[in-house]
């Protein structure tokens, strides 16, 4: 770490009594507060525990009850710190744009203006931000009404169980299932709906996915609803409705999954239309159509796993309202010689991006300067400028908070709840820690590292591929 | 819901505080251990009850502090109490020879077991020489069985210690799904994808092979024995398969041992199936097979157990000497513990003395039995004392040992108790007093006190469950 040897130097004048208050408080605090957070390594190995301090000289302070003293790590080999517990994030107002930049850092908020040099926007966590333009990999705009219902878990309170309330539980926010039984919530779900989740399995599975059902814990045919059946290998859609019985809508194949023991699903549902979409790790995999209309009243939904033995986890849940057209799994990553426009009528109108503001974006296609309406867009996708090497530096981290947003800066300083530190999109940056969910570290290596507890070491096969 | 807040902090650029006046100590410290200095060191990992599991090395242990342990991004060595521990694999094992003497399989009434050379006998105890903890004493009541080996019967192959030697073949069959191949690691070779690993051991006429298994899952191995090619055979195609000799697969999964002779322009035909119900609740066992080339045998055992034997009406098919080890893609496994050697004919058995019986059992391999007392050993005879005198016996003739026994005689409290596994395949339980780099310090209702080397234990269970030795 390359310190600023300028700035800290009020902090080695603290009086030292100070510092060694501070510390035994932390250690009796730490101990007594039997924290779950959870601190995992590249090489896979993980514990639970609890973050007392992070100082760029001694590293990481990690305590746990059966530890003597709390050790320190380096950060070197560190892949991630899940904290239990993290609060959503506050926002004033809701987001309209999704803004991806190159490096991985993606954020929620507000577009205020973009041209040839720069962007600026908004976020929760500060009013105006500015960036380069050559860091932004691309702008999706949010439909009208786009709210996160539920994005988690965090805890299994707020879920109802089925008849056999072993058969899920909650741990370092993944629901796992070993054996028969329903897990469900009522998110309230109105009208068009994106239910995003990372399903993991081992053995053969079977995995019943009921939506806008108000069955919550239970299986129950004579609830109006859809359930999504998936297995290793294969989803369908059955209607089910009270009085009409069940009907099979069709089946999709999914062969990844036959060789694979992990998938990012999503489900989307346009109510207005009766279309329901499957897709597999942003793959398409079916879309089914109700011609009866849609069936289902309920505005829940739930994970019914079907068979004993194989473990199934859920985990990065995302439920959110949509507006049952833009396609936002489109990461809009170009990596063409120009920028793009998509529009709503999903034309596509290629050039070079001039300036964007509230209202409207100036684009160059074809030597002519087209000005659009912002509400006829759905995205827009920038070219990518040659990257430059860029030296490793061991404090860079991510921070990933409730929500989706993540943010990557050189950590200068932890003090108490407050982090601050450099982004090198956007420059210096404040987070509170209470909204952080994640810190990931070493960023260009801990993504191979499961960003949930997949378990155990394996004595069978201790390796991490 | 709470707000974190960091409880201590401070800010101290990495310029004042560099790593490496850390390193220096930590290396110096942990030299001083006389844990350090191996690169497959920090490969050891220790595992809790909540399935949390971290890397790093074993340097320390005391009943006082707990484990130390070393991690090398830590600035200091870590000390856990034992409470949420559950065990530790340590990287970096080997195993040890053993001089020549009257070499014996050793089985405790608590179901550990171990190989040693039988030195004598007193009025309390039998001796043992060891390889991982030299001369043990142990107290007669909590032996169950003591097996003399064959002399003369030459060991062809024992560990792994490295795929070193070993030919990796490649699976083309694609109802097998992917392929891999098996990985070496602290002395096992562990697959999850198909895989097939083969070499030619110059297997005798007569020969004992037996193995570790552990597994996950769904399990589905096949075994050749006596083949000539190191490359997996496809059985679906093996008439396109280049030219190779006869061989015996033995086919294992989750619930049945098969055989089936394969040679290339003959039919296969399978010669019977051995189902392993026993399998169904485990992810752990030893397998032994057993060829005699002259009688046309093949024979497998389980857990100590002959579940079948197959005698070949077409004569003995394996024309090579190799073996090869194919992972059907199924589940994953690791083999471990593997010793070829000769074979002398004989099948061992299970103990038959009641455990309780106030006197000592001697079973003879012509199925005479002597019931009385062994007195001790002089040269390779045994003394056993019966009601009719005293005989000696010399141990070739012996078959097993099976002496008084007492069923809680090794018996020791739960919360101290540690399991130790050995590279060899042996397994002791004790008392963990120490753990240093001079030895390993241990004591037992057993065998007493007792110093292993540290590099003879590949891993320990914390509080380890007690399992029946009857087997």
């Amino acid at each position: 770490m390359s310190g600023n040897p300028s700035q800290p130097r009020r902090w080695f004048r603290r009086p030292l009594w100070l510092a060694a208050i501070a510390l035994g408080l932390g250690q009796a605090l730490g101990q007594a507060a039997g924290k779950d957070d959870l601190v995992r390594f590249l090489d896979g190995s993980m514990l639970h525990g609890e973050l007392q301090q992070v100082s760029l000289g001694d590293g990481v302070r990690w305590a746990r009850p059966d530890l003597a003293r709390p050790v320190d790590f380096r950060p070197d080999n560190l892949a991630w710190i899940r904290f239990e517990g993290a609060r959503p994030v506050k926002r004033p107002s809701e987001p309209t744009v999704h803004i991806r930049f190159h490096n991985g850092d993606e954020v929620l908020g507000n577009l205020i203006a973009l041209d040839e040099q720069r962007v600026q926007f908004s976020t929760w966590f500060n009013e105006q931000l500015s960036a380069p333009r050559g860091v932004l990999q691309s702008l999706a705009f949010l439909s009208p009404g786009f709210r996160i219902l539920f994005e988690g878990p965090t805890t299994i309170a707020g879920w109802k169980l089925g008849r056999d309330p072993k058969a899920w539980k909650y741990r370092d926010g993944v629901f796992i299932s070993d054996g028969v039984g329903v897990l469900g919530r009522d998110f309230g779900l109105k009208g068009s709906s994106r239910i995003e989740f990372d399903l993991q399995w081992n053995g053969t599975f079977s995995l019943i996915v009921p939506v806008y059902t108000s069955a919550l814990d239970r299986f129950d045919y004579r609830s109006n609803s859809y359930m999504f059946y998936i297995s290793r290998g294969y989803v369908s859609l059955q209607r089910v409705q009270n009085g009409a019985g069940v009907r099979n809508l069709g089946q999709g194949q999914i062969p990844e999954m036959q060789s694979k023991n992990r998938v990012q699903v999503e489900i989307r549902v346009n109510k207005p239309k009766a279309e329901m979409e499957l897709y597999i790790d942003r793959k398409l995999v079916r879309k089914w159509r109700d011609t009866n209309g849609f069936a289902a009243t309920g505005s829940g939904m739930a994970f019914f796993s079907q068979l004993n033995g194989p473990i199934v986890r859920v985990s990065n849940l995302r439920v959110s309202a949509w507006d049952g057209h833009s396609d936002p799994v489109q990461l809009a990553v170009n990596d063409g010689s120009e920028d793009m426009v998509f529009l709503k009528n999903r034309d596509e109108v290629p050039g070079k991006l001039k300036s964007m503001d509230g209202r409207t974006v100036v684009i160059n296609s074809l030597g002519a300067d087209l000005t659009i309406p912002l509400e006829r867009i759905t995205r827009v996708a920038l070219t990518k400028p040659e990257a430059k090497p860029e030296a490793k530096r061991p404090w860079e981290v991510r921070a990933h908070f409730a929500g989706g947003a993540a943010v990557s800066f050189d950590l200068r300083q932890w003090e108490g709840s407050t982090l601050t530190g450099r982004s090198r999109n956007f420059g210096p940056v404040t987070f509170d820690s209470q909204y952080i969910r994640r810190l990931q570290f070493n960023l260009g290596t801990s993504q191979k590292t499961s960003d949930t507890n997949a378990g155990g070491a394996d004595q069978l096969w201790p390796w991490d591929d | 819901m709470f707000i974190r807040v960091l409880k201590s902090f401070q800010f101290k650029p990495s310029i004042r505080v560099p790593w490496r006046p850390f390193a220096v100590f930590i290396l110096a410290a942990t030299t001083a251990l006389g844990q350090a200095g191996s690169a497959g060191d920090s490969k050891s990992t220790i595992h809790f009850k909540n399935g949390d599991w971290l890397r790093g090395a074993l340097a320390a242990y005391d009943p006082a502090v707990g484990v130390t342990w070393r991690h090398a991004d830590a600035t200091a060595p870590l000390h856990f109490n034992t409470g949420q521990l559950t065990g530790i694999t340590l990287d970096g094992t080997a195993v040890g020879r053993l001089a020549a003497g009257n070499l014996c399989e050793v089985q405790l009434v608590n179901g550990d077991h171990f190989r040693g050379n039988l030195a004598g006998a007193t009025a309390q105890h039998f001796l043992f020489d060891t390889w991982h903890a030299g001369r043990m004493q142990l107290l007669r009541s909590t032996v169950r069985k003591i097996a003399p080996l064959p002399k003369g019967l030459k060991t062809i192959f024992q560990g792994p210690e490295s795929d070193d030697g070993w030919t990796h073949g490649k699976i083309s069959n694609e109802t097998i799904g992917e392929s891999g191949n098996w990985r070496y690691h602290n002395g096992g070779f562990h697959a999850k994808s198909a895989a097939s690993i083969a070499r030619d051991l110059g297997l005798p006429d007569s020969s004992h092979t037996s193995f570790e298994l552990e597994w996950s899952g769904a399990m589905h191995l096949a075994f050749a024995l006596y083949t000539d090619t190191l490359q997996p055979i496809s059985l679906s195609t093996k008439e396109n398969e280049p030219d190779f000799g006869g061989f015996y697969s033995i086919q294992v999964n989750s619930y049945s041992v098969n055989l089936l002779p394969v040679k290339k322009h003959t039919p296969l035909t399978y010669l019977g199936q051995a189902t392993v119900p026993s399998f169904r609740n485990k992810t752990k066992a030893r397998l032994e097979f057993f060829a005699n080339k002259h009688q046309r045998l093949i024979a497998v055992a389980i857990d100590g157990k002959l579940i079948r034997k197959w005698f070949d009406p077409k004569g003995f098919t394996g024309e090579g000497s190799g073996i090869r080890i194919v992972h059907q893609g199924r589940g994953a496994v690791r083999i471990s513990n593997l010793r070829v050697e000769e074979w002398d004919g004989r099948f061992k058995g299970p103990p038959t003395h009641p455990i309780g019986a106030k006197d000592d059992l001697v079973k003879l391999i012509n199925s005479d039995r002597m019931q009385g007392r062994v007195e001790g050993i002089e040269g390779d005879k045994l003394n056993v004392t019966t009601v009719e005198g005293g005989f000696p016996v010399p141990l070739d003739r012996v078959k097993q040992i099976e002496p008084a026994t007492s069923k809680t005689a090794a018996d020791m409290p739960l919360k101290h108790r540690v399991r130790a596994h050995f590279s060899d395949g042996s397994r002791l339980t004790f008392v963990l007093n120490r753990w240093a780099a001079a030895g390993v310090e241990a004591q037992s209702p057993s065998f007493g006190r007792a110093t292993f080397k540290p590099g003879s234990i590949m891993r320990l269970e914390f509080q380890a469950q007690q399992v029946s030795g009857n087997q």
